[in-house]
């Protein structure tokens, strides 16, 4: 506190009249009093003055009350109360308020009858017609527990055959040979000119003259000429190559020239090659080709005549596609290609079991 | 859940179920779909779903199922949009459940969704919150805006009417 003085000793007086004075500034003060007799004349006549308070209640108390906040003016409220009625979430105070208001606003009574009625009730004839076919038998119940064990079981079980069955490169006879015919669109026929070796990786670098050059393992046949398809199916279609023709190098230009690559087994090609030189659809060998050019093209979505070779990997692959479909699983079966585009390893992949094994090379 | 308790729930709450998705959707065979996918859903998870909680089970896939193919339809509207619906298009109703259907129709999913499961199934808030993933406040919210806009469609109707 500041030092006191004459015009700041009213802060003091009252300090020490209420008692909240250090002792060192009262006894400031008492000094200050002595050098101004005429202020310590008014401190000694001052008197404090007490306001004692009325107990006077305000009369319209009661008026300003409001017991659920309901009035003429605000309808939001009337409306979260209707709403509160119908959800059941209204006190039973609130409840007699909102009676009570609406007893003295029939307006406001036919607003709460339309909100009574968006109260929506179930139409119970609407039934779900086809509720036997969610049922499940207790016979498929128990199968589905053992999915999972089926899935991994049957997958391993085509993956080693996989391993063991899948075609194994350069192990058949004709499979990177070309045969060449020549063909005569007026007279519907035709003869093989040559079978030659298709470039392999060993021979790919060869220029074309030192490929034609090589040599070939020809079968002499009498028949030098196949005159039909009906021909080449007796033969089963075995290329024959006729010792005593002469071998002719390849022009690329001779737009009679044709190529087929001659499968080894399955002749599904040349037979497709020969039907679409005449027009018409492919007739299937055995039964087994129809079944795998069926199952290709609906499963597979493999186009018709693309003359893909069914291998056993398509089996698995079907079969692990299946077991998927059927126990909602996710278990994969890819190849794996090298950077030449050939397959390199067959991976496997499912919840419990993973592996990855190479393509055997003779 | 075993497999007795499963054909159950198809028995208890398949007709519940459908009610539900066909009122919301107005398409039959939508309607079935989504009911087959839901016992579907179901089937797959019997063992983690105990059958004192497969109602709320179904109807929560069953939503969101069908949510999901409003979405896939582009027809779903924003669960902002208050419920503003025209009347005077529907002047030839004359039955109170006509009009109330009819005012269900335009209300938004949402809303339609809260209402329908309160008053058809009696769920509670947090219930109705637990099925659709919204807030408790959200559905207090939704249902008092969405009776809002159903009183004042019913109470233009009965103008008109």
């Amino acid at each position: 506190m500041t030092e006191i003085n004459r015009h700041n000793y009213e802060i003091f007086f009252i300090d020490y009249l209420d008692g909240n004075l250090l002792p060192s500034q009262e006894k400031r003060l008492w000094l200050f009093l002595k050098e101004n007799p005429d202020l310590k004349d008014e401190l000694e006549n001052f008197e404090p003055v007490e306001i004692s308070s009325e107990k006077q209640p305000f009369p319209k108390k009661q008026q300003l009350k409001k017991t659920v906040l309901l009035n003429h003016s605000n309808s939001s409220i009337f409306d979260e109360l209707c709403i509160r009625y119908i959800e059941g979430d209204l006190s039973l105070k609130e409840k007699v308020a909102l009676n009570e208001y609406m007893n003295n606003n029939s307006e406001k009574s036919r607003e709460f009858k339309i909100f009574k009625q968006t109260k929506i009730k179930a139409d119970s004839s609407i039934l779900f017609p086809d509720k036997e076919k969610l049922k499940k038998s207790a016979m498929f119940f128990a199968l589905k527990r053992l999915y999972p064990y089926i899935a991994v079981a049957a997958s391993i079980l085509l993956l080693i055959a996989v391993y063991f069955l899948v075609p194994q490169k350069n192990n058949e006879p004709y499979s990177n040979r070309i045969a060449v015919f020549e063909t005569n669109p007026a007279q519907e026929n035709f003869k093989i000119l040559e079978l030659t070796e298709e470039p392999t990786s060993t021979n790919k670098s060869l220029p074309l003259a030192e490929t034609e050059k090589q040599p070939l393992s020809i079968e002499k046949k009498e028949d030098q000429s196949i005159q039909s398809a009906d021909d080449i199916d007796k033969e089963r279609f075995r290329v024959a190559a006729i010792e005593s023709l002469p071998i002719h190098p390849i022009k690329q230009e001779e737009s009679t020239l044709k190529l087929a690559k001659v499968e080894p087994g399955i002749t599904k090609n040349t037979v497709d090659y020969f039907y679409a030189q005449h027009n018409q659809e492919p007739e299937y060998t055995n039964l087994t080709s129809f079944l795998v050019e069926s199952v290709s093209e609906r499963l597979m979505e493999t186009p018709k005549n693309e003359n893909k070779k069914f291998e056993l990997f398509d089996l698995a692959r079907w079969s692990v596609q299946g077991v998927n479909w059927l126990t909602g699983s996710n278990i994969t079966l890819e190849k794996q290609y090298n950077k030449d585009g050939e397959t390199e390893k067959i991976n496997f992949n499912s919840k419990l079991i993973a592996f990855s094994t190479p393509i055997r090379e003779k | 859940m075993t497999i007795e308790q499963y054909n159950k729930s198809v028995d208890l709450y398949s007709d519940a179920v459908y009610r539900f998705i066909l009122k919301n959707i107005n398409q039959t065979d939508e309607a079935k779909d989504i009911v087959q996918d839901t016992f579907e859903k179901l089937w797959v998870r019997a063992s983690e779903v105990s059958f004192e909680k497969v109602k709320s089970y179904l109807f929560s896939t069953a939503y969101h199922t069908m949510i999901d193919k409003i979405r896939k339809n582009k027809r779903i509207s924003s669960v902002d949009e208050y419920g503003s619906i025209d009347p005077l298009h529907n002047e030839h109703y004359t039955d109170l459940g006509e009009i109330l259907n009819e005012a269900l129709k335009q209300l938004p999913d949402v809303q339609r969704s809260v209402i329908l499961l309160r008053d058809y199934e009696g769920y509670a808030y947090q219930e109705i919150a637990n099925i659709t993933g919204l807030s408790e406040s959200q559905v207090k919210v939704y249902i008092y805006r969405g009776r809002l806009a159903l009183k004042k469609y019913i109470g233009s109707m009965e103008v008109l009417i």
